[in-house]
């Protein structure tokens, strides 16, 4: 009886300690981006869903792994999710993405950046975040090559992914431990990919954050302006934007980077698609339609590889 | 005979690089499509003026085009090539519109390879030898007239009139924008019944163009030199005066590389028809010179053409 009761014991133990610990095999992980208590500025008072099950406040800022297994290191992108700076649409901007990344064979971590509100607490956060994985790139478990962390947005996560890339020479907060100190983690992503960016031209940004009134008749120069917080040099990382034209209230914020970009002579792909609206994530009708702006994945991809930022099979 | 054909061969290859670009400042790169053997009998030309007083005038090829020995220097009876394929239903066509400067015609780069491009898409297509060297008016008369002649003869040709669409490549990419721009007004008087029908295309689509925007028409027609690039867009990316863009504009598919010294003119007509509310796709892409044919996005032309019932 003693022995049957040991065996018991034993198996439980280690199916537990197992399934538990089970590092090697489990994809997803979820990083605690600041140490305990020294996060910099301020941070909602709970975590809360809304009732369409949208994250509408973070308190503890994460990044959410999916890596990917292979011999050698991978590519890795952060994902920003959308919602206007007031929620994170966690799902189709986030683990679809997350998903779709893995199946071209690279690493992902959706960043849960803070919100509602706070976009200064959420460039610390990309900041720090893209630190985080430069510092963990050698490790086994993550497997990074550091040369090709990029990072892809989706409408406001579109726009902090700008901020970041145009804003990474200063740090946004003061420096806490390593992972800041290290002159080798980079705060500037290799590649930014922006999927209906919001905010990234003048009048787009002043309405989102002064409430004053955009105007869409205005000339080229007016509507086209690239935003005052985001400046683009010969050195921000080349960038891929998507966007349909239909998308009334957004799609000056595409033309407007990439016409900057242009101007400055960063390489930019830009996709504009007759139709598609806004938010529509994959496009392959799980969350909106499929229409034709579904292809933006596929352009991605074949941008990806060419630039070897997703291993050609 | 076979003297010839060796004497073209040894031709084609040693001025493969120049037919495939232009002649104004521009390097010169061979496309993506392989050449196929070319059969002249599954092709019937129709001659745009037969029948009737070709309205405008004809220029003579100029020297040192003819010492370059540049395909179609000179165009003096511009003519449609057809390519039908065979089908129970009306079929839609594309108007190939080869560029040159509006001085030549790349005809294998930007004609014969496109229309073998298309018939592996099972899609019907012709090519518009439009009057050069240096004839804009004339070569817009004839791409209207061109128009025209395909709705005329739908039912002969067995063609859906509704789905014309006009499709350019660097210069031919400029006539292209200016047909499909222009045709409110008549830019030769009637002369007979084919000229009572419509010359506006129902699709556009612009691959590499050139001159669309204001200041590259200048530098094209009055040499004047083009601004370096500033923060300047309703200067750089205007509308050439020779596009009258509107509501009516038909959508179209653009697509450009952010290197080519003509990137301006995609930019210039896309923007232009967002103002106006034509639907339009868009695909800018950083690398690839002048005349560069990416197969990835000739594979979204059919996309989008599909999407609008092609």
């Amino acid at each position: 009886m003693k022995h049957l009761i040991t065996s018991i014991l034993t198996i439980a133990f280690a199916t537990i300690t197992t399934t538990l610990f089970a590092d090697e095999t489990k994809k997803e992980n979820v990083y605690m981006i600041w140490p305990s208590g020294k996060m910099p500025g301020t941070s909602a008072p709970e975590y809360k869903l809304n009732e369409r099950k949208m994250v509408s406040a973070i308190k503890t800022p994460t990044l959410e792994l999916f890596l990917v297994k292979s011999d050698v290191p991978t590519p890795f992108v952060i994902v920003f999710p959308g919602g206007g700076y007031n929620i994170l649409a966690h799902d189709h901007e986030g683990v679809q993405i997350a998903e779709w990344l893995n199946s071209i064979g690279v690493s992902a971590g959706i960043l849960r950046y803070r919100v509602p509100q706070n976009p200064e607490g959420a460039l610390q956060d990309a900041q720090r975040a893209i630190k985080v994985v430069r510092q963990n790139a050698d490790k086994v478990y993550w497997n990074i090559d550091p040369q090709k962390i990029g990072v892809i947005g989706f409408s406001a996560g579109a726009n902090l992914c700008a901020r970041l890339s145009t804003n990474y020479k200063k740090l946004a907060y003061d420096r806490i431990d390593n992972i800041d100190v290290t002159r080798s983690n980079s705060a500037r992503p290799d590649f930014t990919m922006l999927i209906y960016p919001a905010y990234c031209d003048e009048q787009g940004n002043e309405r989102r954050w002064n409430k004053t009134k955009v105007d869409f008749k205005a000339d080229y120069n007016k509507l086209y302006k690239i935003a005052k917080n985001l400046p683009i040099d010969k050195k921000t990382p080349p960038v891929f934007i998507a966007q349909s034209l239909d998308d009334k209230n957004y799609i000056n914020a595409g033309i407007a980077y990439f016409l900057e970009a242009k101007r400055v002579g960063v390489p930019a792909n830009l996709h504009i698609f007759e139709k598609g609206g806004h938010g529509y994530g994959l496009a392959d009708g799980r969350y909106s339609g499929k229409g034709i702006q579904s292809a933006w994945t596929k352009l991605a991809e074949d941008w990806l590889k060419s630039k070897g930022f997703a291993p050609s099979k | 005979m076979k003297r010839n054909s060796i004497i073209t061969l040894i031709l084609t290859l040693a001025f493969a690089p120049i037919f495939a670009g232009q002649t104004d400042n521009m390097q010169v790169i061979e496309g993506a499509f392989p050449v196929k053997k070319y059969d002249k009998s599954q092709c019937e030309i129709i001659y745009i003026w037969d029948g009737v007083k070709m309205a405008g005038k004809i220029t003579e090829p100029s020297k040192l085009a003819k010492k370059k020995n540049l395909p179609c220097v000179s165009v003096k009876k511009p003519s449609i090539e057809l390519h039908l394929l065979k089908s129970d239903k009306p079929m839609p066509i594309v108007l190939i519109c080869p560029g040159g400067a509006y001085n030549w015609l790349s005809i294998n780069h930007e004609g014969k390879k496109i229309v073998d491009f298309f018939k592996s898409h099972n899609i019907s297509s012709a090519i518009l030898r439009y009057r050069v060297p240096n004839n804009m008016d004339g070569a817009l008369m004839d791409a209207q007239r061109a128009i025209r002649i395909l709705r005329a003869n739908a039912k002969k040709w067995n063609l859906d009139p509704d789905k014309i669409c006009i499709m350019g490549f660097s210069a031919g990419a400029s006539l292209s924008a200016r047909t499909s721009t222009n045709f409110a007004t008549n830019s030769y008087e009637p002369l007979d019944d084919t000229d009572k029908l419509s010359s506006r295309p129902n699709l556009t689509c612009l691959i590499y163009p050139a001159y669309c925007s204001q200041p590259e028409k200048d530098r094209r027609i009055k040499n004047t030199k083009l601004a370096k690039e500033g923060v300047d867009y309703n200067t750089r990316y205007k509308i050439a005066d020779w596009n009258i863009v509107s509501k009516e504009t038909p959508p179209a598919f653009i697509t450009q590389t952010q290197f080519d010294p003509y990137v301006d003119a995609s930019l210039a007509y896309y923007l232009a028809l967002k103002d106006a509310g034509v639907p339009a796709e868009l695909h800018m892409l950083p690398k690839g010179a002048h005349g560069h044919q990416n197969p990835k996005v000739f594979e979204m032309l059919i996309h989008w053409l599909k999407s609008h019932k092609f």
